[in-house]
């Protein structure tokens, strides 16, 4: 669609940022054109990446989102049932078979291995093994939300669900939707970061991608290991004086084509992204560099240890990118897919983000980030009250559950220290202040200025827009 | 006989005057006809509609207006619209009554008008016979006082759907086409219609552009390669001679080109998304899709009629079942992403399938994305949601599988041999570790048995005994081999699935009922099977699906076509014009019958302004996935319906209409205009064409264009999926598919395999190559009608410090070196078959004064040898633990390996002639086409 329409001249008003300049123009000018035949739509001035004013007033700029992939228990983290408990085993008979397949066979309730404790001055109640987000400080900021309902039961369609607002996918992720609303502060680094566990979850790069927005919203992926970047360094045998001399030569060539094709706009905006690169090959790895940080903090994120390292490092830059001007960070967390022996399992997943993200909480609430900062946590759907025999074998586990599942948020206007929410007595599907995925997505738009009503793109000949159809504020979730 | 009959359904012909009904007043006619039909789209969805009651407001009634909701008083005051709420929130006065609460359904100043008068009128009500009367009474005109029209369809969910008026320009697309004529015919009719739009806003036509610059972008646009140095001279030389007639015999030649049908294929898959791979979960290999890509390729290149290869990819199967190619060809009926595993429901996946290939044969034959009207009537196309389950009922016949398909002898089947080692070693590598495990466990399992005195039962017998009355489930397994037994498991499974690589499958249809299978495996179901037999013969019975929900059976269906299309089916009836067969077979060949007639106009649009699209970069109608009334309007209509006309008269031949728009003076035009501080005023997104667009290289262009200019290009046609080199953390990087992590990407062994055109390479969804992806080579998951070409700083990165480009720039240091002598004429030799020009005095001063400093700074450095690991180690978490395991993957291509040029092999005069190539390939004179 940029293609349609080629500015004559590109003023190149200021210096051009990361992921792009004044090339999208094309898009910029032509989403603009169309808003003004719809009336409220947003639309976005300057160059791609240039903050903008939100709509409405904002309660966060930010958002880091913890994203425990798998389908986190419900059940086993911060909505007990001590009902399941007392039906421990008990055959279980499912109403209808409309939704799941996991209905065959011989089911039996599962209770919770785990005890509970209730924490903070709310008393909300958590799972034993969050020994560090019970700690009063921390616990006392969140927003347990119990509410929520995925549609899908698969994991690809349900991770594109939470991340997209479309359960198959191709959509441009909630991280691509803020930075295009909101821009970004800082130029010279990514505006919307994306760490992902051991390996890429399902669905891969479609979680994170731009859909059909401008390739300058699209979430980068930072490597802990390897480059940081795809590609940031040259060679090992090309100094950065050595490629300095090549950009030195290549950009006596673009000028004198420039020279020759004054009716071309794209280019003087593709001569401009070449400098850019090269500082941010300087920046970026800076960026990164843990080096920096005390040796406190980095135990108390829980770096170098062995079970939290991972997460800890991650959670560490977050707010280190955060704190440089990055919009938008996504953590992903693997392994929480426990239908078998939930027991080991999530308790060994519980620890190892939990002690990285109660300092994460407290380092954003101690440097006086928390408050602009929305911290989330989710996964992309519950699990089920009850499990099945898998190889012949009872072992202790849960299945997909699209009816309930966990989230919590903290900071970002959200109300602290509340449990929004409920579900029924056996977990198995969310009775109280219900609502679907959209309106989770509504709801953070809406703390971060954004009118999801509004931030609208045209594409295919229709505005989109990324609770699909409209949905609704979530109002008990606000301070 | 009711084919003239539907004919004439949208003909604006005379009419009887409207006279009111008896006794309908004015007030009722205007409330029947335009104030309520906006209230029901507007409000009922939350106020009354299905119990739906938001606000204790209920609009389905009158006297609920008056009634109002909590907290809302004086909603309506007939009579009074200044005084009533309705006015208030419909107006968005209030900040905390904005209604409807969305900016997309808000209502516009002509809509609050019908409102503020029907308040006026008394806000009047009249009952259903009154409404059903008026409305019967006004559909006898067709066209309104505001110039709106009727539009016969099968029927909305409500009246007020169904006699609703579109403005014409809204419904452009579903109207005839009819031929118009040529307004002069000295000039080249294409020009004639450009000509007449720039008459018509005063502004000249622009200049051609210089015969150089055409025919680098004629190369480009017909074959996706740059022209080569040596035929581009001889060109120059016959253009000087006789420009009209040298024209035309080299587009000709170009048409001609192998590269030709390569380079259109490509549009052609961005639009159906093609893939080897199915993406979600698994991303199970789609086994020997590339039958289907070639089978696209070889229809282009043949110039098989464009219906003709409609109708072979809706209903080949249907056409001639005996026919391998048209087996291959219904493969289109398959390239959506689609899994369907034990963990669905069957009928929602079935869904699924059958809403993707609805959705995509609309947006692909039709531009008409048929996803619009799934949940509903269509909101602004004449398209009633009974269209969309008709349409969708033409497929609920069709089952996806893999069939049996004889290989054709024109299909690349060569490189079998050189790839079943690499399958088969890594087929061996898993089964061998899956045994060791499996046999660690199965030792153990005996212990346990033995112990207890009993005697021991293998896996399978022992599967339904208690839990006390066997072994532990991984008996003998430490926690890390839990996790390796799992990928084993999936490894043996993934590669096992990867032979079928080299049987002569085809990724295609068969018609039968409909029986839950998981996607790993979709054949012919076994008729010796008693259960299998009874669901193929099973008739799937089809109703509309309320709010697009299997759970939600409305009224029932039979197959059928888009309604409003005046066009009738070859087997509709004078009740149903529109109906297709409702037995098991042939409802899709009916349907693409239907879509091939020449009288369809929708076919024959877009088909043509997709062409136009990829030749000017943006189509007559700017959306060519969507005519319908939120889609761009089409620029130059008569033109589009000129071409769409001549188009059939040539005989639905794609290669003359290439020739037609080719030869246009408008598509020769400069980007440079005289008058282009007017345009830029006047026309600033050059509606008019009065110039042309430069654009930049599709990630394909580029990438074929760099192996072109080293000479590293092989251009073998078709077969197997080539594996390039990407890059490798990406290659080897985790990813996790349904209980394990997916193979690592491996490249082909040898350079020639690896550097084959990009539209050959595999094609997997959940793994993209970066160096396409950054240059907007779109996801395989959406339709895509035209590429996105912004300029991003990443796209840096990859051009300048990615192995593939230096790799590049090393080629082409190798191939200059071996080409020319001096540095000097090094230099010159790389402009020459990169820009086919010589080097400016000043481009050739400061290129040679950088290649000596460059070769004293590679005098100064050792470049190492880049390292191929053989094999690497994979971590994951497991989820039966919770804790992360190691196990070793095989990168049995590695072992050996035959690399392309490093570095470490080339002198320091070589790297610096790597440094100048590696410059110009950055330029923008190469990214863009002009």
């Amino acid at each position: 669609m940029s293609i349609c329409s080629r500015p004559l001249s590109t003023p190149l008003s200021r210096r051009n940022f990361l992921y792009g300049t004044g090339a999208s123009l094309g898009s910029v000018a032509f989403s603009a054109l169309s808003a003004a035949d719809n009336y409220d739509t947003f639309a976005r001035v300057g160059e791609p990446m240039e903050p903008q004013i939100p709509q409405l007033p904002a309660r966060a700029k930010n958002v880091i989102m913890l994203f425990m992939e798998g389908g986190p228990s419900h059940i086993e983290t911060f909505d007990p049932k001590p009902e399941l408990k007392k039906r421990h085993l008990q055959d279980f008979v499912r109403p209808d078979d409309k939704f799941t397949r996991e209905t065959n066979s011989n089911r039996f309730f599962v209770g919770s291995p785990y005890d509970y404790v209730r924490a903070g001055k709310a008393g909300i109640p958590m799972c034993e093994h969050f020994k560090h987000l019970q700690a009063q400080d921390v616990a006392d900021e969140l927003c347990v939300y119990r509410g929520c309902q995925a549609e899908s039961v698969n994991h690809p369609t349900a991770l594109y669900h939470m991340n997209t607002g479309n359960r198959f996918g191709g959509d441009p992720a909630i991280g691509s939707w803020v930075t295009y609303g909101l821009g970004t502060e800082n130029q010279n680094i990514p505006g919307y970061v994306v760490m992902t566990e051991l390996a890429a979850p399902q669905g891969g790069s479609g979680n994170w991608s731009n859909g059909f927005l401008p390739a300058n919203y699209q979430g980068t992926t930072l490597r802990s290991e390897g480059s940081p970047i795809l590609d940031l360094q040259p060679p090992q045998w090309k100094s950065r004086e050595h490629q300095r001399a090549n950009l030195d030569v290549l950009n006596k060539l673009n000028q004198a084509h420039l020279a020759d094709h004054p009716e071309h706009g794209d280019l003087a905006a593709r001569i401009e992204n070449y400098e850019l690169a090269y500082r941010m090959q300087m920046t970026v790895p800076d960026l990164l560099d843990l080096a920096k940080e005390s040796d406190k903090t980095k135990e108390d994120y829980g770096i170098g240890d062995d079970d939290t390292d991972s997460f800890g490092r991650k959670c560490l830059l977050a707010r280190r990118l955060v704190e440089q001007g990055t919009r938008f960070v996504q953590i992903f967390s693997g392994g929480w897919d426990s239908h078998d022996f939930i027991e080991r399992a999530h308790k060994k997943r519980i620890q190892s983000v939990d002690k990285p993200i109660a300092a994460l909480i407290r380092d954003l609430k101690q440097r006086g980030m928390l408050d602009d900062t929305l911290v989330v946590f989710t996964g992309e759907f519950g699990r089920t009250p009850d499990n099945t025999k898998r190889g012949g074998v009872t072992a202790l586990g849960r299945d997909h559950n699209n009816k309930a599942m966990t989230m919590f948020f903290a900071g970002g206007g959200t109300k602290a220290g509340h449990v929004v929410g409920a579900t029924d007595d056996i977990g198995a599907e969310a009775v109280d202040v219900v609502h679907p995925i959209r309106d989770v997505h509504v709801t953070m738009l809406h703390l971060l200025g954004l009118d999801d009503n509004k931030l609208k793109y045209f594409h295919g000949g229709r505005f989109k827009q990324l609770s699909q159809f409209g949905g609704e504020l979530i109002p008990e979730l606000l301070a | 006989m009711n084919r003239f009959l539907s004919r004439s359904l949208l003909s604006l012909s005379a009419l009887a005057t409207f006279t009111a009904a008896h006794a309908a007043t004015d007030a009722e006619i205007h409330a029947t006809l335009k104030a309520l039909p906006v209230l029901t789209e507007k409000c009922i969805s939350c106020h009354g509609k299905e119990g739906k009651i938001k606000g204790g407001l209920n609009l389905m009634t009158r006297q609920g207006y008056l009634d109002g909701g909590d907290e809302i008083e004086n909603l309506l005051i007939p009579g009074k619209a200044s005084e009533s709420f309705l006015m208030t929130v419909i107006k968005w006065e209030d900040e905390d009554y904005e209604m409807p609460p969305k900016s997309n359904d808000r209502l516009n100043e002509e809509q609050i008008g019908y409102i503020e008068q029907w308040i006026n009128d008394g806000a009047p009500w009249p009952s259903e016979e009154k409404m059903t009367e008026i409305r019967e009474e006004d559909a006898k005109r067709e066209v309104d006082s505001e110039g709106r029209v009727l539009v016969k369809t099968s029927g909305g969910e409500d009246d007020s759907w169904t006699y609703r008026r579109y403005e014409p320009s809204d419904i452009w697309a579903f109207q005839p086409v009819v031929k118009p004529a040529v307004r002069s015919e000295d000039r080249h009719p294409v020009d004639s219609f450009i000509q007449a739009r720039l008459d018509e806003a005063g502004f000249e036509r622009g200049p051609r552009a210089d015969n150089r610059t055409l025919l680098r972008r004629l190369s480009y646009t017909l074959t996706g390669l740059p022209p080569e140095p040596g035929q581009l001279s001889t060109w120059l030389q016959r253009l000087e001679n006789d420009f009209q007639n040298e024209w035309d015999r080299i587009v000709d030649e170009l048409l001609a080109s192998p590269a030709y049908g390569e380079r259109w294929a490509q549009h052609w898959l961005d639009v159906v998304r093609y893939a080897d791979t199915a993406g979600f979960s698994n991303d199970f290999e789609l086994s020997n899709a590339w039958r289907y890509r070639d089978y696209v390729i070889r229809s282009l290149n043949e110039d098989k009629p464009y219906n003709q290869f409609v109708k072979e990819q809706l209903a080949g199967d249907e056409m001639d079942p005996d026919d391998p190619e048209m087996r291959v060809a219904t493969g289109f009926l398959r390239m959506g992403p689609w899994e369907h595993t034990a963990m669905l429901v069957g009928e929602v996946s079935r869904q699924q399938y059958l809403d993707d290939v609805v959705d995509n044969v609309g947006q692909t034959f039709l531009s008409q994305p048929m996803s619009c009207c799934k949940c509903h009537d269509h909101k602004f196309d004449p398209i009633p949601i009974k269209d969309y389950y008709r349409m969708y009922a033409a497929f609920s016949t069709t089952q996806p599988a893999e069939m049996e398909t004889p290989y054709l002898e024109e299909e690349n089947t060569e490189s079998f041999e050189k790839n079943k080692g690499h399958v088969e070693r890594l087929h061996t590598y898993a089964r061998s570790e899956l045994d060791k495990l499996n046999h660690k466990r199965e030792e153990a399992a005996k212990a346990w048995y033995r112990q207890r005195g009993m005697a021991y039962k293998d896996l399978q017998a022992r599967a339904k005994d208690p839990d006390d009355e066997k072994p532990p489930r991984h008996a003998g397994l430490t926690v890390q081999e839990e996790g390796q037994l799992k990928v084993r498991e999936q490894d043996t499974w993934i590669w096992n699935r990867r032979r079928e690589r080299f049987q002569p499958l085809a990724q295609t249809v068969y018609n039968g009922g409909y029986r839950t299978r998981p996607s790993k495996e979709l054949r012919f179901p076994d008729l010796k099977n008693h259960d299998h037999k009874k669901a193929h013969e099973t008739l799937p019975e089809d109703h509309i699906l309320g709010g697009g929900s299997i759970h939600s059976l409305k009224e029932k269906v039979t197959p059928g076509v888009l309604s409003a299309v005046a066009v009738p089916t070859d087997t509709g009836s004078a009740e149903d014009p529109w109906a297709l067969p409702a037995g098991m077979e042939k409802r899709r060949l009916e349907l693409a019958k239907w879509i091939a007639d020449e009288r369809n106009p929708l076919t024959t649009r877009s088909i043509v302004n997709r062409v136009w699209a990829n030749h000017f970069g943006r189509g007559i109608a700017g959306n060519p996935n969507n005519f319908g009334a939120t889609g761009k309007k089409p620029t130059h209509p008569l033109l589009l319906d000129y071409l769409a006309a001549r188009f059939v008269e040539d005989g639905w031949s794609l290669k003359k209409l290439h020739k037609l728009l080719l030869t246009s003076h408008v598509w020769m035009q400069d980007i440079g205009h005289p008058q282009m501080e007017q345009l830029a005023l006047k026309d600033p997104n050059n509606a008019l064409l009065a110039y042309a667009q430069p654009r930049r290289l599709t990630a394909e262009e580029m990438r074929d264009s760099l192996l072109t200019f080293t000479g590293e290009l092989n251009p073998e046609a078709g077969g197997l999926p080539a594996r390039p080199e990407i890059n490798r953390e990406v290659a080897l990087g985790p990813r996790m598919i349904q209980f394990s992590l997916a193979p690592a990407y491996q490249p082909n062994r040898t350079p020639e395999e690896r550097n084959r055109r990009s539209i050959y390479s595999y094609r997997i969804r959940g793994l993209v190559d970066p160096l396409m992806e950054v240059f907007n080579k779109p996801n395989a998951d959406d339709s895509c009608e035209m590429r996105d070409s912004p300029s991003v700083t990443p796209q840096v990165f990859t051009l300048l410090n990615s192995e593939a480009i230096t790799n590049r720039s090393l080629a082409m240091a190798r191939r200059l070196s071996r080409e020319a002598e001096t540095p000097e004429a090094q230099i010159a030799r790389a402009f020459h078959l990169i820009f086919t020009r010589q080097p400016s005095s000043q481009e050739k001063t400061s290129l040679l004064d950088h290649y000596e400093k460059m070769v004293a700074y590679h005098r100064g450095v050792k470049p190492e040898p880049v390292e191929f690991p053989k094999e690497i180690t994979r971590s994951l978490v497991e989820e039966f633990s919770g804790e992360p395991f190691q196990y070793q993957e095989l990168l049995d291509i590695y072992h050996d390996y035959t690399a392309d040029p490093m570095a470490s092999d080339l002198s320091p005069e070589q790297r610096a002639l790597a440094d100048i190539s590696l410059v110009l390939f950055n330029t923008n004179e190469f990214m863009y086409v002009y």
